[in-house]
Parts: structure tokens; sequence; C-alpha cells
């Protein structure tokens, strides 16, 4: 029998701590509240920011400041950018040649970053919170919150990137009134409105373009220089020396934060010459880029009623504000107050940090926020309906009643949209559910009420109650998502004791998200199994799961490893008969079962 | 029988949002839009008060207050505070505020969009529609200003009508404010 055991902390220099992690696209930041003061987790080389950056061969991983420039060339950069489209595609190659996905890659950097900040607070088990940008649909979100529980992250808080941005600065300088947050990444650009007083910081609005930053900065001018320089264009020349020469023109243009004009000798596809760099044509080649941004600012402005004397200012945030034509077309169009007197890099992941400090310490503070895009579902003719439209405050819960349109129909099927188009398939498809196991009633009896709630990290939880007959009944629900991020949560939060040996505390989560998705789906075949299969092997996988369940409170891997392998034997039989009985179905005629609402 | 605390099982009152004894928020307590705002039900509201009384509300029930607690805690604050935004946000717009007391008052609201579409009821709204959508900027912002003035005196009227009980009426009203209401979004 295991004993209890009570560890004492190691010489720990704090226990109850909460890091704020801002992953961005060009730089990630992690810091840490101690003794009230911030502090930043620096690397093996002293640096503070850390490129976003993974290299993989020949066996080998590397990440951040330790890739040499040499290397830089063959790896990973911008991974953050991958998570707008379908961050599962396996688009990368591993150290070992293996194919895997932003999703793993995202994974590896957070395993990086997590030892980093093991080693800096000599702890292993602490909570965080992580930043996101805030026009970031449901399906980006949360795929990032996956990757970060995936290395081990105990992420108590999402929180928009902007919004940490302002509660920083308003904790530190102490501000009230209405601000602007126009924070310009390497990837991405959110503008949010915020009112800001006593404590209480409230998001009015926000909006933004996820796939606008200092990355189309860069092409944009390389684009320009290659043309006038070079006399040919960018895309012919091959991709290696395309990433080199971006990755050139990413450092040369921050010679234009102190001067306006300076000379170089540059190579570009084995040619060498002495080049003029003027920052009148670096403006001019970024120029419609940021009057995009300022276009979404205004057009944000109008949808929430504010008008520029009810500004107080603007408070500039990410590395590509740095820019001086941001703030000269800022002041141009908003004529009001410039608040850059904090370093733009390191702003988002402090207030990550005090805002984690306040989560689990208690404090006067409030932040209210808000969902950035409208959630609806697709109706007839293939039109979103919105159930929850955009800048809502959050957290936010929905209830909508649904039926069936064929006699006899036992499953619903919904799709549901993120966006503001009014075509469903032009907004962003976050997945499908279908509700299983109605009783089989003439159409339009069964009444069906459908949950979409948006929690805190604004993340879209989705549960469903069948209402007919009056007998209230969870319905299970199968999405295409492998498993739920509530789920995902609890299991990184029961392993966390575990925390202390590394690699067995990943390996522990992973038997765990492998043993909960195995009993989500029996769940889901719950009536065919009971139909298709003998009364022992029922029993069986009815005790196995009860068993499985209580392990997955506890933290033994080779229990759970056993159990699920068991679990797995018992239903090959049902498997089988099951394909059996698909192919008679057919014959059947119960078509018109999936019949889409 | 009273209804009881989940933890301590002290009784508590049907209002309580907190057992008295062990201070654990309590579930399923009905929330009064009007009433949980500290508000009397009218079609004018101090809009200030409003702002106000959220934020002190959602400093009580806002999830962020309860992450250190169990898991039901996290719960049951998840739905206040979201029923909380939800009346915040029915209440700060006056064609739902209307709405919202004619349901109170027991009148069926669904569809009213659909039966009155070509009713007389819409014609002179037809027609500033019309107006604006043909104008020139300079006279778009008059005409604004004059649906402005329009929606004032509508919710002044509806006002007197709800003193007087006449539902129908207030209904008619809502349904002229949220065409209005759509010309200047």
């Amino acid at each position: 029998m295991n004993l209890l055991t009570i560890q004492e902390p190691k010489n720990s220099k704090v226990k109850n701590v909460c890091l704020g992690i801002d992953f961005g696209t060009t730089n990630s930041v992690c810091s840490v509240i101690i003794n009230e003061k911030v502090s930043f987790i620096k690397d093996e080389n002293s640096k503070k920011l850390i490129p976003t950056i993974v290299y993989y061969k020949n066996g080998i991983k590397k990440f951040g400041n330790n890739i040499t420039e040499k290397e830089v060339v063959n790896s990973i950069r911008s991974v953050k950018r991958n998570f707008l489209k379908n961050p599962n595609n396996k688009i990368f190659f591993d150290e070992n040649e293996k194919k895997i996905s932003a999703i793993d890659v995202a994974k590896d950097f957070f395993i990086y970053l997590k030892s980093l900040c093991d080693s800096y607070l000599e702890l292993k088990g602490y909570d965080c919170v992580l930043t996101v940008p805030a026009y970031y649909d449901e399906k980006a979100r949360s795929e990032i919150m996956r990757s970060a529980f995936m290395a081990g992250f105990n992420i108590k808080r999402l929180i928009n990137e902007p919004t940490s941005a302002a509660f920083a600065y308003g904790i530190e300088k102490n501000k009230t009134g209405t601000f602007f947050v126009y924070d310009l990444g390497g990837g991405t650009f959110d503008i949010s409105i915020l009112k800001l007083s006593d404590g209480v910081f409230k998001v009015l609005g926000t909006s933004g373009d996820p796939i606008l930053g200092g990355d189309d900065f860069d092409l944009s001018y390389a684009n320009y220089l290659v043309k006038k320089n070079f006399h040919t264009e960018l895309e012919k020349i091959n991709i290696q020396e395309q990433k080199r020469f971006i990755g050139y023109v990413k450092k040369i243009k921050e010679n234009f934060d102190l001067k306006n004009n300076f000379e170089e000798n540059v190579t570009f596809n084995s040619i060498s010459k002495r080049i003029k760099f003027k920052r009148d044509e670096f403006n001019e080649s970024i120029y419609r880029l940021l009057e995009k941004t300022i276009k979404i600012s205004k057009s944000l402005c109008e949808e929430l009623e504010i008008t520029d004397d009810k500004v107080d200012g603007i408070i500039l945030v990410g590395g590509s504000t740095r820019c001086k034509l941001v703030k000269e077309m800022l002041k141009e169009y908003f004529n009001t107050k410039i608040y850059d007197d904090t370093n733009p890099d390191l702003v988002v992941s402090k207030g990550a940090s005090l805002h984690g400090n306040d989560l689990i310490n208690g404090s006067k503070n409030l932040l209210l926020d808000v969902t950035p895009l409208s959630l609806g579902i697709e109706t007839m003719g293939g039109l979103m309906e919105k159930i929850i439209s955009r800048n809502t405050p959050i957290p936010v819960i929905k209830e909508q009643t649904f039926t069936t349109s064929e006699n006899g129909q036992t499953n619903i099927k919904i799709k549901i949209f993120q966006g503001e188009r009014e075509i469903s398939e032009n907004n962003t498809h976050l997945g499908e559910f279908i509700l299983a196991g109605l009783e089989p009633k003439p159409a339009g009896i069964p009444r069906v009420i459908v949950r979409f709630s948006v929690d805190v990290d604004g993340i879209l939880v989705i549960t469903a109650i069948d209402e007919s007959s009056g007998i209230k009944k969870d319905l299970v629900i199968k999405t295409d998502n492998e498993i739920n991020i509530n789920d995902l949560k609890d299991i990184v939060e029961s392993s966390i004791q575990n925390a202390e040996e590394d690699i067995s505390y990943r390996m522990l989560i992973e038997w765990k998200i492998k043993a909960k998705k195995i009993i989500n789906e029996i769940n889901y075949y719950k009536k065919d199994i009971e139909k298709l299969c003998e009364k022992k092997n029922i029993e069986n996988i009815s005790n196995l799961i009860n068993m499985l369940k209580i392990e997955l409170n506890k933290n033994n891997k080779e229990k759970i490893e056993q159990l699920y392998n068991k679990l797995n034997k018992e239903t090959e039989i049902f498997a089988e008969k099951k394909i059996g009985s698909e192919f008679s179905n057919l014959v059947g005629k119960n078509t018109k079962d999936l019949t889409q609402i | 029988m009273g209804k009881k605390c989940w933890n301590c099982k002290a009784e508590v009152l049907p209002k309580d949002f907190f057992c008295k004894f062990c201070k654990k928020i309590q579930e399923n307590v009905e929330i009064d839009e009007f009433e949980i705002f500290s508000m009397d039900k009218s079609v004018f509201i101090n809009l200030d008060l409003l702002e106000k009384k959220h934020l002190e509300l959602q400093m009580t029930f806002h999830p962020n207050k309860f992450i250190s607690l169990s898991k039901r805690e996290i719960e049951i604050s998840n739905k206040y505070s979201s029923k909380i935004n939800e009346a915040y946000n029915t209440l700060k717009n006056y064609v739902n505020r209307i709405n919202l007391i004619l349901i109170k008052s027991g009148v069926s609201i669904t569809n009213h969009n659909e039966t009155y579409k070509n009713s007389e009821l819409l014609e002179d709204i037809m027609e500033i529609q019309e107006e604006f959508m043909f104008a020139e900027i300079d006279n778009k912002k008059k005409i604004k200003k004059r649906i402005k003035k329009l929606i004032d005196e509508i919710l002044l009227d509806t006002e007197e009508l709800y003193k007087k009980g006449d539902y129908n009426q207030m209904l008619n009203n809502s349904i002229r404010l949220s065409y209005l209401s759509k010309i200047l979004n």
C-alpha cells in the first residue's frame, strides 16, 4: 500500500506563484511576481526576450537564442501563425524527420520555456496565466492552450494580450479613463478599447487582424528592396535564400529607430552590393499595412460610438509599434496622447503575471473582457444565426431550443461557426456535434436545449439537455475535437503533484488523455454496446471504466496504462460487431437519421 | 421545506446568494434583472447607476474571485456572472428593456416583427428610413437627430402607457423603437 507522503518543498525561493506567459509570434516572454516585484525569466544567455524559434535536425532540438544564425534559416519561425488555420496539419518535421503539427512544435517550445521557468523558480508545480491575441477565434485559443497544457503548464487563465498590457499599464501608472490599446506584434494586430477606473479594467470592445504584423512589414520591405536594388522578384529566388534575406531585413529595419538613412553592403542571391537604406522608402512599403490598422481602429470606435474626444490616450504594445511611422499615423488620425513609455515587448507578460498574482492571492482588481467574434450556428440555406454577438461581456451563457425535422429522427446535427459574415461557410467552422439518442417521436416534438457558454477564458463549452417528456437528461455530444479542453485542464491540474519528475509527469498527462478519450468514445456508443455485446462483456467494460475513472484522479501511470489496454481489448469485440452491423444498417431505412437542422 | 446550504446544510433564504454560516455561494438563486441592479421596473433607468452596479456585482460574482475554491463554487459563480452580464446587456438597451418589462407583465413578444411588417404602424418609419438611405452625409446627420428626437418621444409615451397598464400599445411602441434603432445602426 502506498502511504501518503508529504514532501517538504526543496529550498525554493517561493511557494505560491503564478507565471505570466506571453507566447508571441516573434518573441516569447515569461515573468512572475515575487515579493510584489516583477521578475522576468531569463534564458541560458541571460536574455528576457526568447525568440519563438524551434530548430530540429539530426536528432537534436534547439530553441530561441540557442539557435545560431546559420541554423535560423532551417528553423521553424512564427509557428503561432499556423494556429489560425488547421494547427493539427502535420506540415513540419521534427529532429527524427517525423512529421509533426504546429501544436507539436508549440508544445516543444512550451516544454523549453517550462524548463527555464522550473529552474528559475526551483519549483515544478505552479499556476500560469497565458496570453493570446484578442482577435483570435475560439479554435486558435483552445489549440494554443492545448499545446501549453500538453507541455505541463497548469494554465489557470487565458487572457487577451491587449487587456493584459492595459492591466500592467493601469496598475503601474495608476491611470483612469478610456484608453485604446494598439497592439501590433510580429504576426497579429489587436485593438481594444478599455475603461479603466479604480482597479476595474473593462473592455468595451475589441477588433483586429489575426494575420497582420511585423512579419508582413519585413516581407513588404524585403520585396521592395529586392525589386529596387536587384531588379528581380523575391519569390523567384529559392526559399532558403528568401528566408535568409527576410531575416536580414527584420534586423536591418531596427536601424530606423535611430537614424533616417544609412548604407550597408548587402548580399542577395550571390550578388553583393552597397545599398542605401532610406526611411522614406521603408515607410512607403509599409504604409498600406498601417492604413489597414487605422481603418480597423476607426470602425471599432464607430461601432462602440466612441468619439475621439472621449479617448484619453493610446497605449502602444508589441515590438512593431517601435516603428516611428506607427506613432506618426496614430497622432495624425486620433489626435490624442500616445503612451509608449513602457517596453512594448515585455508589457504583455508583465500584465499576465500581475493578473496571475491577483488570482492566486486575491485582490480588489477586476478584469472584464468580451468575445471578439460572434458565435452562431448554421440554419436553413447555409445562413449563420448569431447566438452570441461579438463584444458581448464574458462569461456568457445563451440557450437555444432545437427540434427534429423528420418523423422518428433520433439524431440532430448542429454546425457551429464563428465570425461576422452572413453566409456561414464564410466564417470559421468551429466544429459540429451530433445530439444522439433521442426517443423516436414525430417531427417537431422533441425539445433539446443546447447551452452555449463562453467562459472567462473565452472558451466555448456546449452542453445539451433533452427536455422531451419533461425529463432532463444529459445528451452525449460528439464533436470532432479530440478531447474537451476542460477535461484537459482537469487532467493537468490533477497530475500537478507529480510535476517533480518532468518526463514521467508529461507521460502521465498523455496516458490520462488517452484514457479520457476511450471513456468518451465508449460512452458515445453505449447504446450500441448494450445492443450488440454479451452481458459478460458489457459488465467487464463497465467495471473497467469505473476503475479507470478512479485512477484518473490518482497519479499512477502504470495502472492507467494497464487498465487502458484491458479496456481496449475488451471493446475490440464490439468494434468488430459494430462494423458488421453498420453494413446491415445500410440496407435498412435509417438513412435520414442525420438530418441537419 | 426551506432551502438548505449545499455545504453546511444550514437553512438559507431563497434570495441568499451566500450562506450566512459557512459563507459558501448558493446555487439556483433566481435573478430578477431589475431587482439585482436595485432598480424599479421602469422604461427610464439611470445608466450610470447600472454601470456602477454592474461592476459591483461582478466584483462579487466574477469567476476570478472564486478561482482557488472548489469546482462547484467556480461553476456557480460562472452562472451568476453570466446572468449578470446578460441582465446588464438587456437593461442597457431601451428596446430590450421594454420587452423585458412586457415579458414580466405576461405579454408574449415572440415573432411580433413578422406580424407587423407591413402594417400602418411602421409607415412613417419606413418613410424616414427611405429618406435616410438616399440622403447626403450632411443631411444624414440631420435625419439622425430627428430620429433620436422621435425615439425620446416614444420612450416618454411608453413610460406613460406602462403607468396606465396599456401593454398592447407598449408592444407597438417597442416595435417602432426597434426599427428606429436599426436605422441608427
